[in-house]
């Protein structure tokens, strides 16, 4: 369901007042650029992503008509934004690999705990990415966001049932990629 | 093959979310099925690595100059630089920009490379050996090979055989080849045959 005040804001925005827009960033600004980074784990890309959901939702906001919350609607652009992103310049493995490797060369004196974190890191994101776009997209809103099934379900537009399977297979895929790395 | 109900169930065992009493039904189902307490294991192991992970990290202010940043660009009114084609859109729209490049690239190479302008004419003469265009000259034969032959019908009158070959600067190298009295009388000996 809507926030109230969010419908408010959002006719506020459409009658002119960009306040009521300023109001909706600062709200979502974090929760998007993290759901969003999941997905892209360059920050400077993230970061991107991130402005052009907000920059869509500016353009788009005229056309929503409430019958999803405001942040299923958000949540949908930013998820389809980041997808086409990882198609479109095929990113694999940026995150960890690149900006880890450097750490990892560069910070030798780093203790070895926080190494294999930082290694196990490394793991789960190559683990991530290798999940079909589905399941990536159940298991970052459910794991990370830890929002209900029924929430996923409005914002991927899919049933429960088959979100639980969903879910369920990309974290045996990830128990599975981390069993044969070790 | 696991149903729904036992993939969920592994799911809320490993994070701790079964009442005491769908634990215990979930106990007896485990210890009846190896398989099922595999996947346990493998579902416990996901979750395990995950909570191991480095929390990610964003640059200091990076949030509290997120909506300037924003607003500089929404209201300079530019064009949004890292604005996305949808997937599906851009996976027909490359293949015709690609298509669409390499005819434009095949066209201006022709331009400036008239030879490769191969009337059909100049095809089939220059895939001729020298008896076979002899025998052209000569009128001996029309088409000297089948395959000329139906080149000819299927792509070619008189009329567009005249304004191919003269339009092409190939002509010269007809010319060249044949004679201008050979060249003349290839034209005759196709103007003689059957070709309507």
């Amino acid at each position: 369901m809507n926030h109230p005040d969010e419908l408010q804001l959002i006719e506020d925005f459409n009658n002119g007042n960009e306040q009521a827009y300023n109001q909706l960033v600062l709200r979502y600004k974090e929760k998007i650029y993290w759901i969003v980074r999941r997905m892209i784990p360059d920050h400077d890309e993230a970061d991107d992503i991130t402005q052009n959901v907000f920059i869509k939702a500016y353009q788009s906001l005229s056309s929503f008509k409430g019958d999803s919350s405001f942040y299923t609607w958000i949540y949908r652009i930013a998820i389809n934004l980041s997808l086409n992103e990882i198609r479109r310049k095929k990113i694999r493995r940026t995150f960890s690999i690149d900006e880890g490797i450097h750490q990892f060369e560069s910070h030798d004196a780093l203790p070895l705990e926080l190494l294999e974190k930082k290694e196990r890191t490394k793991q789960i994101q190559e683990a991530i990415e290798r999940l079909p776009d589905k399941q990536k997209k159940v298991f970052l809103l459910r794991y990370y966001e830890e929002l209900p099934y029924d929430e996923i379900a409005k914002i991927l537009k899919t049933s429960v049932g088959g979100l639980k399977a969903n879910y369920f297979h990309a974290v045996k895929k990830i128990g599975v990629y981390l069993k044969h790395e070790k | 093959m696991k149903n729904n109900a036992q993939q969920e169930m592994l799911i809320d065992y490993a994070e701790g979310m079964l009442t005491s009493e769908q634990r215990e039904e979930a106990d007896r189902l485990l210890a009846l099925s190896p398989e099922l307490r595999e996947e346990l294991e493998i579902i416990r192991s996901a979750f395990s690595g995950l909570q191991e992970t480095v929390q990610d990290t964003v640059p200091e202010f990076y949030f509290s100059t997120f909506l300037p940043r924003l607003r500089q660009q929404i209201d300079s009114g530019k064009e949004f630089s890292g604005w996305s084609i949808p997937y599906f859109v851009e996976s027909v729209f490359r293949p015709v920009v690609a298509l669409s490049i390499v005819f434009v690239m095949f066209t201006a190479y022709q331009a400036f490379h008239p030879e490769t302008l191969q009337s059909p004419v100049y095809a089939l003469i220059n895939d001729c050996a020298q008896e076979e265009i002899s025998d052209v000259v000569n009128g001996v034969v029309a088409f000297p090979t089948v395959e000329s032959e139906n080149l000819f019908e299927t792509t070619l009158d008189l009329e567009s055989f005249g304004i191919d070959l003269f339009q092409t600067q190939s002509e010269s190298e007809l010319t060249a080849l044949l004679g201008e009295q050979g060249l003349e009388q290839v034209m005759q000996n196709l103007e003689n045959s059957s070709i309507d």
